[in-house]
């Protein structure tokens, strides 16, 4: 029983906590990558959304393409961001070089 | 029309890729190494950026792989267009273009056809001048020259090719640019440029001013033009922005576009002749949303001044609702948006002021860069700033009317003390 209380606090904390939504509407490839201070969070695939649970703080966040895109991809800059409520992310297609 | 489409998309792609899209040598063999730029215009656009493998491919995203090593750009083009075919309708309007920067040279002045030429590694001048065309024939072969990052040689080609002289033309450079001057013209001193053409024509000096590599004043000569007075010039940089090249006269400025001229879809525009001190303004290429709108920042929504601010370094979110004349009566301080577009991305949140001014905590380190957007909500319920608004009119109407009511019953009562025959008490009678 306490268990089940324990988890379902838990999963109403995590439900409150600030989220990272990244949304994908780039379709020159199917994923990216969603990389925060330097650690990748998981893939985003075209027209999906991807919810990354944060603590309120001061992040960083890159993108990255296959390594196919690399060439032929204006690389994003890392985004410096302060998270205190829920923030969107949207990925647009890149302009080339 | 569909020829003039394509013309202008090509113009346009010269802007994106530069200087490098600007004339096509054929036949040139594509081989692997080469870079190219595919551009899908619908359903979607797409621009590919691609590189020839060592096999001879290239591949184009989530389409595949498609050979093109050992074919001409149009082949190419024809080829990737029937590959494409599988999956895009209109087939027509997809583009190919090379885009290797690496062995462009600009070739200009008594050239058949000035512009940027594709060279290969072991071509020299002479190579250079015959891919522009050849020379017209009143081109001075014997003072071709050669301008290199700033510097500048005169090259004697005339004695190249008629055997007289075993000393080889130079090997080019990236981003050389070659200068073929009219027949009869003697060069004098250091001042190569300014002479070239002087000496048939002084009614006019022009000046050539912004992203050329040798910027400044040269003597006019019949039949100049455009292109031609860049390349007298040095040359356009790599920053330059042939497309709104612009004319400055004492009878007004006119924008040239250079690129139309360099693609054979525009013509090159003649210099005036007779125009003291016209100028030839080569603007620098604007790309990138930041950079168009500079270091200003949009603060919108419900403030006193909303709008467009410029501001010296990035400030923070207080700063810029100040900038915005303050939040009005009805904004909601505790939703401020905040929105940041770049190469790829928006990104959106939300900050609540009110704490931020109360505590500081991490509101504090929100930074407004150039280019981001502030937005403060309003509250859609106007009840209670009307109810106010309506109360504090009801309190100066009634404070007016009490007032007026005071001297109204203050001058009745004198009124009647004056008018009522009431004899003054005189004491002491």
């Amino acid at each position: 029983m306490r268990i089940f209380a324990l988890l379902g606090c838990a999963l109403f904390l995590a439900g409150c906590g600030q989220h990272l939504i990244v949304r994908n509407l780039d379709p020159t490839y199917e994923r990216a990558e969603i990389v925060i201070d330097e650690q990748s969070v998981g893939e985003v695939a075209y027209q999906e959304t991807m919810k990354v649970p944060l603590e309120p703080g001061r992040y960083q966040v890159r993108v990255r393409y296959p390594e196919d895109a690399k060439p032929s991809k204006v690389k994003p800059p890392a985004l410096d961001v302060v998270i205190i409520n829920d923030a969107v992310l949207t990925l647009l297609p890149l302009p080339s070089k | 029309m569909q020829f003039k489409l394509r013309a202008l998309f090509l113009a346009g792609l010269f802007l994106v890729a530069g200087p490098a899209l600007a004339v096509e040598p054929e036949p040139e063999m594509i081989e692997p190494g080469n870079e190219l730029l595919v551009v899908i215009p619908s359903p979607k656009p797409e621009e590919h950026k691609v590189t020839v493998d060592a096999d001879g491919y290239i591949v184009l995203g989530r389409y595949g792989r498609v050979q093109v090593a050992g074919q001409t750009t149009q082949q190419a083009e024809k080829a990737v267009r029937a590959f494409l075919g599988k999956y895009i309708v209109n087939t027509r309007i997809i583009t190919l273009v090379r885009t290797d920067t690496k062995r462009l040279v600009f070739v200009s002045g008594q050239v058949k056809e000035s512009g940027f030429v594709r060279v290969g590694p072991k071509d020299n001048l002479w190579q250079a001048i015959q891919r522009a065309g050849g020379p017209l024939d009143g081109a001075d072969l014997a003072r071709v020259l050669l301008v290199r990052g700033g510097g500048e040689t005169l090259v004697d080609v005339q004695s190249w090719l008629a055997h007289a002289t075993t000393e080889p033309l130079p090997s080019l450079k990236v981003g050389d640019t070659i200068f073929v001057a009219a027949f009869g013209v003697q060069p004098k001193g250091e001042n190569t440029r300014a002479v070239f053409l002087g000496q048939k024509a002084l009614e006019g000096k022009l000046f050539v001013l912004g992203a050329v590599r040798s910027p400044g004043l040269f003597d006019h000569a019949p039949g100049l033009t455009g292109l031609t007075a860049i390349g007298l010039a040095g040359g356009p940089d790599k920053d330059a922005d042939l497309s709104g090249v612009r004319l400055l006269t004492r009878d007004g400025s006119r924008q040239i576009n250079m690129v139309k001229a360099l693609m054979g879809t525009g013509s090159d525009a003649a210099m005036p002749r007779g125009r003291t001190g016209a100028i030839l303004f080569v603007p620098q290429r604007r790309d990138g949303s930041q950079q168009a709108l500079g270091s200003q920042i949009n603060v919108l929504g419900g403030l006193n001044r909303p709008g467009r601010y410029s501001v010296a370094h990035s400030v923070n979110l207080a700063e810029a609702i100040a900038l915005g004349g303050g939040p009005t009566q009805n904004a909601d301080v505790d939703e401020v948006h905040l929105l940041r577009q770049g190469p790829g991305f928006t990104f959106g949140t939300e900050y609540d002021l009110e704490e931020m001014l109360e505590d500081g905590g991490l509101a504090a380190l929100v930074r407004v860069a150039a280019g981001d957007t502030v937005y403060m909500d309003q509250s859609d319920l106007e009840f209670w700033p009307t109810f106010v608004r309506v109360l504090s009119d009801l309190a100066i109407v009634s404070a007016a009317v009490v007032i007026f009511v005071g001297i109204a019953q203050a001058q009745d009562s004198a009124n009647s003390d004056s008018g009522g025959g009431t004899e003054p008490v005189m004491e002491g009678m």
